[in-house]
């Protein structure tokens, strides 16, 4: 290791216990031997480092704790809801509570008055599929019966049927 | 600086005043020094330890014990304080503009001066703070954790989040220009 990478290594690990036991070994041997870098490490200590060692704890003014507490109460209170608004949510939450009931309601009422305006689905089919079953027999006859015996057959008793025949 | 206990964390997140208050009282001398060395400004560090601590009470519910009380507290104390520089540098600027070019070392230096000084036994660290100043913002971090709140490498990367390499690059720096500014020779 050239003196260029040991300065490096004094300027940073060595100097702040960071560096592993055999680096610190190494190092030392090389200071022990080598005046420059022996210099050096004495003048990085003195210039970089001991500056920091006569400086004494220091604390705020308690004027900063009360301003902190201050701020965190502002805070409180601008968050804390006036009456207004806690009238507003209670306003809101019961709304938002009925909201299901009034939903349900619409829905049936709406089912309702399809019901009564337009008459049962199940009526609707049953009228259909009795008519599809009439219109079937007659056409049956219509193929299987003689001629002559088509008139008997197609009768079905409707008033036109007994104004022309 | 000690770290804080769970117990009291937990008490200050269930909203108990009195137990953050003890964790202001443990921690704002650690907050404020940090604060105070990087901005190099009474009335700043003060400005931002109460913003630090505010910050604080408001995400200490968000706080999962992650990292250490300690560690969480020194990355806020130190973005702050840095953004803090930023703001400063930037007033800095603009009073250069106005005043047509005006020293602003020197101007920034005179606006200090009373905050620097005002502390009788200080001689050492008014020097300091005047040798402090010729670092730039993130190598006066790294330097103010390592040799005033005695953080390990490790420690200075987790809180600033760099890498440790870079830790390193910005201590080896500070000190080529801390020994440079006390007239000490750079090197080989």
């Amino acid at each position: 290791m050239n003196c260029k990478r040991i300065q490096e290594i004094i300027m940073t690990d060595y100097l702040d216990g960071e560096a592993s036991l055999p680096l610190q070994d190494q190092i030392k041997e090389h200071i022990a031997s080598c005046a420059q870098c022996r210099a050096f490490e004495q003048n990085v200590r003195r210039n970089a480092q001991h500056l920091f060692k006569d400086i004494s704890p220091v604390q705020p003014p308690d004027a900063v704790w009360h301003r902190i507490k201050e701020a965190i109460n502002e805070g409180q209170t601008r968050n804390a809801p006036s009456f207004l608004e806690r009238f507003l949510d209670s306003l809101r939450e019961s709304f938002i509570v009925r909201r299901p009931a009034y939903a349900f309601a619409a829905a049936f009422t709406i089912i309702l008055m399809v019901v009564v305006f337009m008459g049962s689905p199940f009526r609707q089919q049953m009228l259909v599929k009795d008519y599809l079953s009439r219109k079937s027999a007659f056409m049956l006859a219509m193929n299987s019966a003689p001629n002559g015996e088509l008139d008997n057959a197609a009768n079905f008793n409707t008033a036109i049927e007994e104004y022309l025949f | 600086m000690e770290d804080i206990s769970r117990d009291l964390i937990e008490q200050a997140q269930a909203g108990n005043i009195e137990a953050f208050e003890r964790i202001y009282r443990a921690s704002s001398g650690f907050v404020y020094s940090v604060a105070l060395r990087i901005t190099n400004s009474r009335p700043e560090a003060q400005e931002v330890t109460q913003d630090v601590f505010i910050k604080i009470y408001h995400n200490l519910g968000n706080f999962e014990f992650r990292s250490s009380f300690k560690t969480w507290a020194y990355r806020i104390t130190v973005n702050t304080a840095l953004n803090a520089c930023k703001k400063i540098s930037k007033e800095a600027n603009r009073r250069q503009d106005f005043d047509g070019g005006i020293d602003t070392q020197i101007a920034g230096v005179d606006a200090r001066k009373e905050t620097v000084e005002q502390d009788d036994r200080e001689q050492a660290q008014a020097k300091l703070d005047v040798l402090l100043r010729s670092l730039n913002p993130d190598q006066r971090a790294c330097i103010v954790l390592r040799e005033i709140e005695g953080l390990s490498y490790e420690e200075i990367a987790r809180t600033l989040r760099i890498n440790i390499n870079t830790v390193r690059s910005r201590l080896k720096r500070a000190r080529l220009a801390l020994m440079a500014q006390t007239g000490a020779s750079g090197g080989e």
